[in-house]
């Protein structure tokens, strides 16, 4: 019955009940966006890579070397000759190693020239390594393996033939037309930057800019394919796993001395931290902003009860006529509130929803970040809490209000 | 609810008892009601003839047991109001005294039923019960079952105030407590509406305390008092 009384009133004010809930949903959509990006970004980024103990890059920032190996994010400032990763490879202490050769797209899409060790030794998440859905490694010179994301969206199936382009911009002029691919196997999905990847041989990034100079393709010649020309002559970086963890620190130090040539070794674990450290203060800082819009939010719903408590006279006093306790008013008021608060933050989860849905994709490929299509999680559910809580607090001076008017409500 | 105690028989028979009743609204101001001795026995139909400012409201408010007294005592069907807390006077009120008013007696955004659901709400009367007593009293007072699903402020003066004596009716009460309820009525639905009040109360033998200050609606009632004579505060010769 209350309930009902509560709802009625409500409708009875429809915009300015819709206006603030409209408030409500905003402050409180900002306030979840902040707390998705925070909490799936930590996720994402860490679940990205697991079982690697050092990644080899040219001399750069630690963050940048992380950054453009494993999330494909920016561009890498030189690369590594082959000698000097075969020289680093051979070292006792590694047991295997990945190489990562990068530099061309697909639709947006980067393109990894690497070895089948990756399917063999490369982990994300819990330890796992890459499935296939279907289909199986690139054999062939130009085969191309793709991760789930490029499947579905461009409804590549085994055997589709794909043309790659020439640097890592979303339109590029310069395609490898001369040289398509077909693709041999699909991904299963993974929620890393994996599922975003094409991934081909190291020949293949070799064949393909056979007659390539300075990123254009020199005109008339067509230089016949032989193992002599694809021989690998760079990669852009490589991942490390040890024999034994003891070892991560001697063989980062003999990388980073590397007299040859100007490499550095990373942990990325050590990495990932320094990362959250940089962004933790950005970070609380926008959790700050989006509290206070929220708290602003809440008060403003506060206000608008108030006032409509003053026009509200006659209703209170009908109710106490009926036999309604003062504390039934106060209870009418804090579940008007509640029911203001609760379409709001619906509200906001459906807008939350929605946008992740449009612009998922282009958060992934502009900064690497997976988010979950997933809305509701424990810490979502745990700030709804926090919200609720609060809007009871600052429900409660119109709440009083009504139950000290209610109190005396003079009847006549 | 009712514990009658060791009460004379007499006094069971009463269904209102004050005696030296003073009321002001703080310590510091004056005395707005001061009533020495006033019974009301069960059944009976009171008027009270009073103007704005002689204290009724004050009367009401307290009959009702919305407002209370530090002084004095009131006992309403051989309940003593002052011994029941604040929650328990609500739903003494909601079960066994119905209240309407000169105007605005029910929430407008409500459709009729749900106001008179309401009231049976506070008093948990049953849903059931309900149905069939909204028959019975909208017959009683002319009123057309089809406007049970409209909203009350939809509704013109007469019928509103008609819905709210079927509302305060509705859970049986045995004291109905009116406050100028014909004063937005022109005179031809003010006798109809007497007509049906007074005939509805006298078949459920309810007690009637009727306020106005429209001396016309006297022959309607069994017993008249002026508030004047009531309240012997001296507040009425200022106002």
């Amino acid at each position: 019955m209350l309930l009902k009384l509560a709802t009625k009133s409500l409708l009875q004010r429809r915009v300015s009940v819709s206006l603030t809930v409209m408030m409500i949903a905003v402050s409180v959509f900002v306030l979840l966006s902040v707390e998705t990006i925070r909490t799936q970004a930590k996720e994402s980024f860490s679940k990205t890579v697991s079982g690697v103990d050092l990644i080899v890059g040219a001399r750069t920032g630690q963050l940048n070397l992380l950054l453009y190996s494993v999330f494909h994010i920016g561009q890498a400032s030189n690369n590594i000759s082959w000698q000097s990763y075969q020289q680093i490879a051979a070292s006792p202490n590694v047991e295997w190693t990945i190489p990562i050769s990068l530099g061309d797209s697909h639709h947006g899409y980067r393109v990894l020239g690497t070895t089948t060790d990756l399917f063999t030794f490369f982990h994300y998440g819990k330890k796992q390594t890459l499935e296939f859905a279907q289909g199986h490694v690139f054999s062939g010179l130009y085969d191309a393996v793709i991760g789930a994301d490029i499947a579905k969206n461009l409804g590549y199936q085994i055997g589709t033939n794909i043309i790659l382009s020439h640097g890592v911009a979303n339109t590029s002029f310069s395609q490898h037309k001369d040289k398509p691919f077909t693709i041999s196997g699909i991904l299963k999905p993974t929620g890393t930057p994996t599922d975003k990847t094409v991934y081909v041989g190291l020949q293949a990034i070799e064949a393909i800019h056979v007659d390539w100079k300075n990123g254009v393709k020199l005109p008339g010649s067509n230089t016949e394919i032989n193992d002599e020309v694809l021989r690998t002559q760079s990669i852009t970086a490589f991942m490390v796993g040890l024999k034994s963890k003891l070892s991560t620190f001697s063989v980062q130090r003999q990388v980073n001395t590397f007299p040859q040539e100007a490499l550095m070794a990373i942990l990325p674990g050590a990495t990932l931290v320094q990362l959250w450290q940089m962004l933790g203060s950005v970070e609380q800082v926008l959790l700050l902003i989006s509290v206070l819009v929220l708290a602003g939010a809440l008060l403003g719903m506060s206000n608008m009860l108030l006032v409509t408590i003053r026009e509200r006279q006659h209703e209170m006093a009908v109710l106490r006529t009926v036999g309604a306790s003062p504390w039934v008013i106060f209870l009418l008021i804090q579940l008007e509130a509640m029911l203001l608060v609760t379409s709001g933050i619906l509200l906001a989860m459906f807008i939350l929803w929605g946008c992740i849905q449009v612009f998922r994709d282009t958060i992934i490929s502009e900064y690497g970040l997976f988010i979950s299509e997933q809305v509701f999680n424990r810490i979502i559910l745990v700030d709804i809490g926090w919200i609720l809580l609060a809007s009871f607090i600052v429900t409660m001076l119109p709440a009083f209000n009504a139950y000290r008017r209610s109190l005396h409500a003079n009847l006549h | 609810m009712q514990t009658f105690g060791n009460k004379l028989t007499m006094q069971q028979d009463d269904a209102i008892i004050m005696s030296e009743v003073v009321y002001r609204y703080q310590k510091s101001t004056s005395v707005v009601l001061n009533i020495n001795e006033w019974h009301v026995k069960r059944g009976e139909q009171v008027f009270i003839h009073g103007r704005s400012g002689t204290g009724k409201s004050t009367l009401l408010n307290l009959l009702a047991g919305i407002l209370t007294i530090k002084e004095g005592s009131i006992t309403i069907l051989g309940q003593a109001l002052s011994k029941l807390s604040v929650r328990q006077r609500d739903s003494f009120r909601s079960r066994h005294i119905g209240m309407v008013f000169q105007q605005f007696n029910l929430v407008p955004y409500l459709s009729v039923l749900e106001n008179i659901q309401l009231a049976a709400y506070f008093a948990g009367t049953d849903d059931e019960l309900v149905q069939q007593r909204c028959q019975v009293l909208f017959e009683g007072l002319s009123l057309e079952l089809n406007l049970i699903n409209r909203r009350a402020d939809t509704l013109s003066i007469g019928q509103q105030q008609r819905v709210a004596i079927a509302r305060a009716l509705i859970n049986h009460p045995k004291l109905l407590i009116v406050d100028e309820p014909t004063s937005a009525l022109d005179n031809e639905a003010k006798a109809g509406f007497m007509t049906m009040l007074m005939s509805l109360v006298k078949k459920d033998q309810t007690t009637l305390i009727f306020v106005s200050h429209d001396e016309t609606l006297i022959p309607f009632f069994s017993q008249q008092i002026s508030m004047a004579d009531l309240n012997v505060s001296g507040v009425n010769h200022v106002a």
